[in-house]
């Protein structure tokens, strides 16, 4: 079928003048019925499946891109009609279930694992109902700062927009995506299923000790993530340089880290003890200091945004949600929070569960806006460390209890992914031109579908396979948060580490005006082997715009090559895991 | 002085962070001496970026305007032909001005906030990326054979522009769609 013979009575009904027998114009299909079955079913698959292979392989998926090919080949192939747009609707309300069984997966589990940990499975999915909901509220008023004024990239959104728009687009420009989609889907089995490394390590190469990595993953998705933030994402490369190859060697030389003895390979040790004990809290640190900088510095560009929503009155052609919504939404999900503190864990009482969800919202708040920055500057999310500050924070407000820091991490989880999700999705709507309210709307909706499935999924491998150690499941994530627990439990929090994080994040921020701080963070909290093909990324834009013609071929065929890596990284994730799943 | 504020940026940044690496305690001397050189190179690289603005911003600024404005008639002219065109020809004139002209202005942003201003910079633009969001709405549109809400989308996205520009002049923010 032609691509302008889709809806063709349009088409015709605009010329002829209108007469009393002329059938109406049908409307532009936007959020329509199929859209929406379609993408909770998707949705609510991709959600079982991915929170199974999550505790099976340690790595979920995400879903917006999947659901789009999905979308074009059953809205538009299978139903013979289907919009852009309301393939849009159909991916946003698909992500929007998804995109929390990353959250469940890291938290939830590791509850199960604990010795006399008493928990309630009822008051977790309540909480994390409630933080899906307030992820997509807090993010209302921040869309036009970060899509609209700040023009951050958000390169999944952009890979997503380029699926939506290839029927539409020339067929050379269709060609490339399919092309380079093509390419990382053969990549990514290949290194799912072992067949080539996933990794190349050239440290021994250039005598690089284990604490100074030099190691790239072989990973199309970070290439094409880098290409799609272009010069920006350099900082990111230098401060993994600066963190991995100036830091490390730099505390190795002057001593200040406990060389291991009687061990095998004291090099790797050192590198492990670097990492998760220097480098990563400080960079969870200059997230955090970084976002609130650059949240101080953003007020005035807020403050209008929040004036827009409220002068917009009952329009019916408003573009955002009322702010009214994010009002009554963040008060109810406060006391839904609360019922889930105070019916889950007792025996915190009323005034600590009172506290805890009142911090726990806040926390959502500022998480969700450093996961969006982060997100919409590299397309990557440290959830699972500003995760693991809420249960630090909670366990201590709740004078220890473990049960609800977790269930507060949970919901602190699918709150900054759904945040996450909806401003990637809000740039992918930009892009196609989609209506924001009617996105937001929709991402609301249906955000509450996934925390239940995914907290239900969990309970029932339980119930039937078990996970953890000495099971087939090995559930690694809940297992690192487990041992953290206990590490926080025994006083080792380096709040030191991440003071001075937020110092030097809160300072470079003011000082360039800019998402710098943040940036600078996330560089330090990813392990290098995806910072350092993010990097070519960066530099391969940075060429590409140099060319005479470097606008036109980086719009042409750079953004679709960069995007087809994007899909086809995830596309075979998904399959991968679907394989892992089937083989059991 | 830029490269002056960058280098100091740099040394600021390793010697705090160093500092702030130390196991088991924190260096706290090295950390106050690289927040201090933070600062000094922050207070560079601000004067050096409002210098630059005062001596390369008059031209840049005019250009930018211009820029917008021809947009806007661009836009405007599209409109009245656009009931005309075949949708074919009305995708490749969209695509052309998203990848052209509104691909420039996006380049521009960045300066554009850093004189404006967090407020003003606001109301112009964000009328601005209404008006760039409808234009893509009104390609998908045309791209899904939809002349009605083409040519809809278009209009309204040239109006926002429009407003944008009048904005810029000095005239009202329209701000009541958000």
């Amino acid at each position: 079928m032609n691509r302008h013979e889709a809806p063709a009575r349009a088409e015709a009904a605009v010329p002829p003048p209108a007469s009393v027998s002329e059938p109406p114009i049908p409307p532009y299909r936007e959020v329509t019925t199929a859209a929406m079955i379609l993408g909770i079913v998707v949705g609510v698959v991709l959600t079982a499946s991915m929170t199974y292979a999550g505790l099976l392989i340690g790595f979920v998926v995400p879903a917006s891109a999947i659901a789009a090919i999905l979308g074009w080949g059953l809205l538009r192939g299978v139903l013979r009609r289907g919009s852009i747009v309301e393939n849009n609707i159909n991916q946003t309300v698909a992500s929007a279930v998804n995109n929390t069984s990353a959250g469940v997966i890291f938290t939830f589990p590791a509850l199960f694992l604990m010795d006399g940990v008493s928990f309630s499975p009822w008051a977790i999915g309540l909480a994390t109902v409630a933080g899906a909901f307030l992820g997509t509220l807090f993010i209302i008023p921040l869309r036009k700062q970060m899509v609209d004024l700040e023009r951050l990239r958000f390169p999944s959104g952009i890979a997503v927009a380029e699926i939506l728009r290839s029927p539409g687009a020339s067929s050379k420009k269709s060609m490339y995506l399919v092309g380079a989609s093509v390419l990382a889907f053969v990549v990514g089995m290949l290194t799912n299923a072992g067949t080539i490394p996933s990794e190349v390590d050239l440290g021994p190469l250039f005598g690089f000790p284990a604490y100074m990595p030099n190691v790239w993953a072989i990973s199309l998705l970070s290439v094409g993530a880098g290409f799609l933030t272009g010069r920006a994402g350099l900082t990111v490369l230098a401060g993994g340089l600066l963190a991995n190859w100036v830091l490390a060697p730099t505390v190795v030389a002057l001593d200040w880290v406990p060389v291991p003895e009687g061990v095998e390979d004291p090099d790797a040790v050192l590198a492990g003890t670097i990492f998760t004990e220097m480098i990563r809290p400080l960079g969870i640190g200059l997230l955090i200091g970084g976002a609130v900088a650059g949240v101080a510095l953003a007020a005035p560009m807020i403050r209008a945004a929040f004036a827009a929503l409220r002068a917009a009155g009952p329009s019916r052609d408003r573009d955002e949600l009322p702010i009214a919504w994010m009002y009554v939404g963040t008060l109810g999900s406060i006391v839904l929070l609360f019922a889930a503190a105070y019916l889950g864990a007792p025996e915190v009482g009323f005034f600590r569960a009172t506290l805890t969800a009142v911090i726990g919202t806040l926390w959502m708040w500022l998480a969700g806006v450093i996961v969006a920055q982060c997100t919409g500057m590299t397309d990557w999310s440290p959830v699972s460390g500003l995760a693991l500050l809420a249960v630090t924070v909670v366990l201590v407000v709740s004078g220890g209890s473990v049960g609800l820091s977790v269930m507060i991490g949970a919901a602190v989880c699918v709150a900054i992914a759904q945040g996450a999700d909806m401003m990637t999705d809000l740039k992918t709507g930009h892009l196609v031109g989609s209506r924001p309210v009617r996105q937001q709307a929709t991402q609301l909706a249906v955000s509450w579908i996934g925390p239940i499935v995914s907290v239900l999924t969990v309970y029932l491998i339980w119930e039937t396979m078990g996970f953890g150690p000495g099971t087939d499941i090995p559930a690694t994530q809940a297992v690192a948060l487990q041992q953290m627990i206990q590490a926080i439990q025994g006083g080792e929090v380096p709040v030191d580490k991440y003071a001075v994080g937020a110092l030097v994040g809160a300072l470079l921020t003011f000082a360039t005006g800019g998402g710098l701080g943040v940036l600078v963070g996330l560089s330090m909290y990813l392990p290098v082997l995806y910072v350092l093909p993010y990097g070519v990324g960066c530099l391969l834009a940075m060429l590409a715009q140099r060319r005479r013609d470097g606008k036109v071929f980086i719009a042409n065929v750079g953004i679709p090559v960069a995007a087809g890596f994007l899909v086809g990284d995830s596309l075979a994730g998904v399959i991968f895991s679907f394989v892992q799943l089937f083989q059991g | 002085m830029r490269i002056r504020a960058n280098v100091l940026l740099s040394i600021g940044t390793i010697l705090a962070t160093l500092g702030g690496a130390r196991l088991p305690a924190v260096e706290w001397t090295l950390v106050v001496v690289g927040a201090i050189v933070l600062i000094v190179g922050g207070v560079l690289h601000r004067v050096d970026a409002r210098k630059a603005r005062s001596e390369g911003g008059v031209a840049d600024t005019g250009a930018d305007d211009e820029m917008l404005r021809s947009l806007s008639a661009t836009l405007d002219e599209l409109c009245e032909r656009a009931p005309s065109l075949s949708l074919e020809a009305l995708v490749e004139h969209l695509s052309e001005l998203e990848t052209g002209a509104m691909g420039q202005l996006a380049d521009s942003i960045p300066r554009r906030l850093a004189e404006m201003g967090g407020e003003r910079f606001a109301q112009i633009f964000g009328e601005y990326a209404a008006g760039e969001r409808l234009v893509h709405r009104a390609w998908s549109a045309a791209a899904d054979g939809h002349r009605p809400e083409a040519l809809r989308s278009l209009q309204e996205g040239a109006d926002r522009i429009r407003a944008a520009v009048t904005s810029l002049d000095g005239g009202p923010a329209r701000s009541v769609v958000a």
